[in-house]
């Protein structure tokens, strides 16, 4: 039986490097490509920034919880926190027009996920709001 | 993340801002004020090693953006920009990176900012780009 491959942390920027390191070190563990590591981390990260700079506005800060389900075909990673939920949709690569002006753009890490992840899915219950990223291996 | 400053003298004073850890929401905001300050100091040319840079995430990216941006605003014109991207010639003249490693390299290209970022690998040949 696998152990609990489950890591909470406050919702503070601090957690960023954490995330990354328990996604970096279960991944060299399970013998997982590193490229694929990385698009873990790279996804994770752009989630969970989310999460701490918007997820807990006007709240309280909470907490946010990183839960890696490896498979034999699939390695899923469940985001969980309790803040405002926030139900991401896929985006167009930002405009290069809008960045060389310096114009609003729809922005980096939306974009990032959906490119580095198979599927994205989202819920909220009883027990927080969930983003599901999962990755083909 | 710690950040170095050089100079390096080409056809142009060139200076070089040495990134070392990494580029995330953690640390964007100090790398990027540091380069804010060198901005406003007077530098013109600015080339950002990302040798030690073993991550970035958007945080970076957009922060690299600003940058160009800021660059761009004292020293560019808009139909001098829009010309070379049309084209397909287009390269920021005053904001370059130096030897990014594979990974940040590929989130570079996955946010397209290598379309008008020159990417170079070597230090005299990045500087001599100027």
């Amino acid at each position: 039986m696998r152990d609990n491959l489950i890591i909470t942390r406050a919702a503070e920027l601090d957690a960023l490097a954490v995330f990354r390191g328990f996604i970096a070190q279960t991944c060299k563990q399970l013998g997982i490509a590193d490229d694929v590591s990385f698009q873990l981390q790279l996804a994770c990260d752009e989630a969970a920034t989310n999460v701490i700079q918007h997820g807990y506005e006007g709240m309280n800060p909470g907490s946010i919880m990183l839960e890696l389900q490896p498979g034999p075909k699939k390695i899923t990673m469940l985001l969980t926190d309790f803040g405002h939920p926030f139900e991401p949709v896929e985006t167009e690569a930002p405009d290069v027009d809008a960045l060389l002006n310096d114009r609003p753009t729809t922005g980096f890490g939306l974009y990032f996920i959906y490119q580095t992840m198979n599927d994205v899915s989202y819920f909220t219950d009883e027990r927080g709001n969930h983003l599901v990223l999962t990755k083909n291996l | 993340m710690e950040l170095a400053v050089t100079t390096e003298q080409g056809r142009v004073p060139v200076t070089v801002l040495h990134v070392k850890g990494n580029l995330d929401s953690t640390t964007f905001l100090t790398f990027q004020n540091e380069a804010e300050k060198l901005i406003s100091g007077g530098t013109q040319d600015l080339l950002v090693d990302l040798n030690e840079v073993p991550y970035m995430s958007s945080a970076g990216l957009r922060a690299l953006n600003h940058i160009y941006n800021l660059l761009r605003a004292k020293n560019e014109d808009q139909a001098t920009v829009t010309k070379g991207l049309v084209n397909g010639t287009y390269k920021s003249p005053h904001l370059k990176l130096l030897a990014p490693r594979p990974r940040v390299k590929d989130t570079l290209k996955m946010s397209g900012l290598d379309m008008f970022l020159d990417i170079r690998s070597d230090l005299k040949d990045a500087v001599a780009a100027f």
